[in-house]
């Protein structure tokens, strides 16, 4: 199975979620991709735009100001 | 190399607010329960205090301060001035008798962008007959602009976020939008960010860019103004929870259920929202000085529209107030109008 990464660390909002929708625009049903980020607004966001456009978000790592997002394409 | 207001900042307007959820649990682990004495006339969640000092006068107080929006100072103080001031137009209210501002200013800002801001809020609130008489200044790593704004009233005139009623309409007086054309504007600027505009044609960028600043330096005055002259059920202004969020203040205090079923919003901004994943069209997105929410009867609404319209206030019907336990649904089909 394909398994996409992003890096969104330092990008302007609404850079790094409009980074991880076209990511995801960009792949197939039940394909992964784990976007990593720092700020718990962003973490929010993203987290949020994921669940709102039906996508699963697997596992989430954060530690301190970073964060992991593992998501599963719808 | 010229100093950008909103490059030095990460969140930008009312999108630097707390989160409502996280707000109301700071506030009960802090024992703020919102019961007060007899004198205070507003509850919780409301856009101002007030408080009666007299039977036929009281006092209204708020608070209001964010990081920056756009690059302009002046327009940047304009922008504050138009949201301190709108929390107490909101309650029906038409006269401050005073605003203190408040402001923050990064040792590495020029002073000239600190003498812009506070340039444009003083020219904004001479314009609303608001005099500015005091102030606080502080460093601090973001630049903010803000203000404490005091209106008086009799307490009879006062409409709050609580009282809409079943059956009553729903209008809203500015076109939602402003998170995802502020970030259309910041994106121009920005090298990585164009790329995201690439596919939406420049003049829609443009259009909902010039919409969004022109309503967010447009003050709610002569809302306040037409909301004495009809006995309106309930107001709030749109800020930083969004259409819903501060729908749902509305519907939870007044104990109904409110449905809204147009979405106004400012024109270009649903494609807009849409590349850059803003939930717009769930009324979810983060508004700055935004336009006033009213719940009025049918029977009055001619007469509101009327008062709106002698004043020149934009205003859109975009719901309705239904028998329930306090909830809010934005409907999926809602119609969405761009202004």
């Amino acid at each position: 199975m394909n398994f996409e990464k992003i890096d969104v660390k330092g990008k302007m909002c609404p850079i790094p979620v409009a980074l991880t929708k076209r990511k995801l625009d960009s792949m197939k049903s039940g394909e992964m991709l784990e976007v990593v980020g720092e700020g718990d607004l962003e973490f929010e966001n993203i987290q949020r735009w994921v669940i709102n456009n039906a996508h699963e978000v697997v596992k989430v790592d954060k530690s301190g100001n970073e964060f992991s997002l593992l998501v599963k394409k719808h | 190399m010229t100093y950008r207001l909103t490059k030095v900042v990460p969140v930008h307007g009312c999108s630097c607010k707390l989160p409502q959820y996280q707000l109301g649990e700071l506030l009960d682990q802090a024992g703020m329960t919102g019961i007060f004495g007899p004198e205070v006339l507003s509850g919780p969640w409301e856009n101002s205090s007030v408080i009666k000092i007299a039977d036929n006068m009281a006092v209204l107080n708020t608070l209001d301060f964010f990081t920056p929006m756009v690059d302009e100072p002046e327009i940047q103080g304009r922008i504050a001035g138009s949201n301190v001031t709108s929390d107490i137009y909101t309650l029906g209210v038409t006269k401050i008798v005073s605003v203190l501002t408040i402001m923050a200013f990064p040792e590495n800002m020029p002073p000239e962008i600190a003498v812009g801001m506070l340039k444009g809020l003083s020219d904004f609130c001479r314009e609303i007959d608001a005099p500015i008489v005091g102030g606080h200044t502080i460093r601090n790593p973001w630049p903010i602009i803000g203000g404490a704004a005091t209106g008086i009233s009799n307490p009879e005139k006062i409409v709050y976020t609580k009282g809409a009623k079943q059956g009553d309409l729903l209008f809203l007086t500015k076109p939602i939008g402003i998170a995802p054309a502020m970030a259309a504007y910041r994106m121009q600027k920005d090298e990585e960010g164009k790329d995201f505009l690439e596919t939406i044609p420049t003049d829609v960028v443009e259009s909902a860019i010039k919409g969004a600043i022109t309503g967010m330096v447009t003050s709610n005055k002569p809302v306040a103004e037409a909301i004495q002259q009809v006995p309106v059920h309930a107001a709030t202004d749109v800020t930083g929870f969004g259409l819903k969020g501060h729908a749902s203040n509305m519907a939870m205090l007044s104990k109904v259920d409110i449905v809204i079923d147009k979405l106004w919003v400012i024109n270009g901004t649903p494609q807009l929202a849409e590349t850059f994943g803003y939930p717009l069209l769930s009324g979810e997105s983060k508004e700055t000085a935004g336009g006033i929410l009213i719940a009025v009867a049918k029977g009055n609404a001619d007469s509101l529209q009327s008062e709106l319209d002698k004043r020149k206030v934009g205003y859109c019907e975009v719901g309705y107030v239904k028998e329930g336990p306090g909830t809010v649904t934005v409907l999926k089909d809602a119609k969405v109008i761009e202004n």
